[in-house]
């Protein structure tokens, strides 16, 4: 009951900030952002038909008004109709959200689930063979770049000069097996670009953890080690590693990722926003942009309440 | 047989400058039911000497490079880690110095009691609670069936101390080491939780040895002690001969340095003159020797060993070691 009022209060509070973080977008995207008048009428246009196209635009309204409008597109996530295609931008981003969360999901949740327990490994053999291995390997994991570790599962999984058995491009689901199909070799590009990232990070906050009084004290008392290490240790770290895993929702559901889905040719949010970006396709950059904003301030408030949840010591007030 | 015997124990550290050996044969003995104090200055090696007993040097970068510590006869520095876990917080326990951390802060003060006693003692959930209130009624925390499912942080320091010495005295063991129980706390509430400890003590029939740099504390609590100084033991004896005609001149030298109420008025506290050398660069012969008022000759060649001289209480490691005084 208390954390369902903190929540709400908590929700109350990000009011003030969705506004700031629309309004700076609104500034930047749409009240400076492209003009498109002259894209849309022919060469010898009359002055009267340019004010009636800005009309339309809404370019002749206050300063408020548009920021009036574009909130009210946000609240009603009604962005018009996509520049290039026509289509609606709503229905755009219904197909292709959930494409980019099937694609980067699985990849999302194991990249963080093997990472924390690598680091566990590790942070436990602290300054040991097995600890100096998993760190080495986190190391090359994160010098190799993304586009060499894409094309390198591509060759290994899906031509003929490896196995041979994944697509290398598309996305046909309509079955768990078109799924795996299509997903495993996106996932495991993932996974490994993720896993060196998240392992160091993960590990720094276990090594930290595990210097602990308590973690001490629990080992005085004949603690085991998979329990120190799941219980005592993995409970007091959860908040700097969900910070880091809360904080990446926002990017693995949005932007979707970029270079997985344009390397793949599926066709996510991501790719979407890229082509939007460099066809100027202001409807579709405005509901990105903005969802994006306002989805990483949820975030940020049930992050919040989640260390309610996992921390006693968080006040509720 | 002592139930604890530390014989010739040496624990070494590998540090950037090299090998420091923190601990240097030290060798001392603990009767069952019996309270030791191990007093000494902040880096003398008396917390090492307690992690070693309990197995819980780090390695690397320490290791137990000699010696044997022997629990109930059997060799503890031989011991394999499962083992050990079985002895510690069962027949061997530990209280720490820092209440405020000690206890881990995501779970209540319950479920922590009650881990231990699940895993020591086979006990069903609902019996380890009740196991637990009993104990934190028995160390005196007021509506202890409320209070277990409290976290630490809603407790005090001396609370919270308490529930450290519920928590190791919750299976009974042999042996309890107290490293600085009160260092930590208001001097107010220090009395209490001593007076706690030596009542516990001797109603579950542990022994203790209880590590402090207090004196005033060793002289209130312990039955002998050992004065440990840069790594070894240089005096131990019955508390009152210890305090009442120390033999070594540090020994002697910490007591005179004791704030306390004199019959003349002193124009300034006693102390003793430089500081203790670094272990990484140790003086040949005796390492008091610098700091030292009566250092001989042969004080700067050899080290002098623990002695024991036929009329004195205590045995000190001194050449030079100030009168016996027989009463």
């Amino acid at each position: 009951m208390d954390t369902l009022q903190y929540a709400l209060r908590k929700l109350v509070t990000g009011i003030p900030l969705v506004l700031g973080v629309t309004f700076i977008s609104f500034v930047l995207m749409v009240y400076f952002g492209p003009d498109k008048t002259y894209d849309l009428i022919g060469k010898n246009a009359t002055p009267e038909q340019i004010a009636e196209i800005r009309a339309d635009l809404g370019y002749d309204q206050p300063f408020f008004v548009r920021y009036g409008d574009y909130l009210r597109e946000l609240v009603t996530l009604d962005f018009g109709y996509s520049d290039s295609t026509g289509e609606r931008v709503s229905r755009i981003l219904a197909r292709t959200i959930p494409i980019s969360l099937a694609l980067t999901l699985p990849g999302f949740i194991l990249g963080n689930a093997l990472g924390v327990l690598l680091a566990l490994i590790a942070g436990f053999f602290r300054g040991g063979l097995i600890d100096r291995a998993i760190m080495a390997g986190a190391v090359v994991g994160m010098s190799i770049s993304f586009l060499i570790i894409i094309i390198g599962f591509q060759v290994l999984l899906s031509s003929s000069y490896g196995l041979n058995y994944f697509p290398v491009r598309g996305w046909e689901v309509y079955s768990l097996g078109d799924y795996l199909y299509y997903v495993t070799v996106p996932t495991l590009a993932i996974v490994f670009v993720s896993l060196g990232y998240n392992t160091r990070f993960y590990r720094a906050v276990v090594v930290e953890e595990m210097n602990r009084d308590h973690v001490r004290t629990a080992r005085a008392f004949g603690t085991p080690p998979a329990k120190l290490l799941f219980r005592n240790v993995l409970r007091n770290a959860a908040i700097p590693i969900m910070t880091r895993i809360m904080f990446s929702i926002p990017l693995v559901v949005i932007s979707g990722s970029l270079l997985i889905e344009s390397y793949f040719g599926i066709p996510g949010v991501g790719k979407v926003t890229y082509d939007a970006i460099t066809t100027g396709d202001q409807p579709i950059l405005k509901a990105v942009v903005g969802a994006t904003a306002v989805l990483f301030v949820l975030t940020l408030i049930a992050t919040d309440v989640m260390y309610k949840v996992i921390d006693p010591r968080v006040s509720l007030k | 047989m002592a139930l604890l015997e530390v014989d010739n124990l040496q624990v070494e550290f590998a540090t950037d400058r090299g090998i420091a050996r923190a601990i240097d044969g030290v060798s001392f003995e603990v009767n069952e039911g019996e309270t030791l104090g191990i007093v000494g200055e902040s880096g003398c090696g008396k917390s090492v000497t307690s992690l070693s007993i309990m197995g819980l040097i780090p390695r690397p970068p320490g290791r137990i490079a000699g010696g044997e510590i022997r629990f109930a006869g059997e060799n503890l520095t031989r011991l394999p880690e499962k083992a050990y876990r079985k002895l510690r917080g069962s027949d061997i326990s530990m209280i720490f110095q820092e209440p405020m951390t000690a206890l881990n802060p995501v779970f209540t003060i319950g479920n922590q009691i009650s881990d231990v006693l699940r895993r020591h003692k086979g006990l069903s959930r609902k019996q380890a609670r009740a196991r637990g209130i009993e104990m934190l009624a028995e160390v005196g925390i007021p509506a202890p069936e409320k209070r277990i499912d409290e976290y630490p942080h809603q407790l005090s320091g001396g609370m919270r101390q308490r529930v450290m010495i519920a928590m190791a005295l919750s299976c009974d063991p042999k042996l309890l080491i107290a490293d600085e129980p009160t260092t930590a706390l208001d001097v107010t509430i220090q009395a209490q939780v001593l007076e706690l400890i030596k009542k516990l003590a001797a109603d579950h029939g542990t022994a203790v040895i209880l590590i402090t740099h207090d004196l005033g504390v060793v002289a209130e609590t312990c039955d002998r002690a050992a004065v440990m100084y840069c790594g070894k033991i240089i005096e131990q004896g019955p508390v009152d001969a210890l305090f009442e005609y120390p033999r070594h001149p540090y020994t002697a030298g910490l007591l005179a340095s004791v704030p306390r109420i004199r019959p003349d008025r002193l124009p300034r506290l006693p102390t003793i003159p430089g500081i203790v050398p670094d272990l990484l660069d140790l003086p040949r012969g005796c390492r008091f020797r610098d700091r030292c008022g009566q250092a001989l000759e042969r004080c700067g060649q050899f080290d002098p060993e623990l002695n024991a001289d036929n009329d004195a209480a205590t045995v000190a490691a001194c050449f030079n070691p100030n009168p016996v005084v027989t009463a």
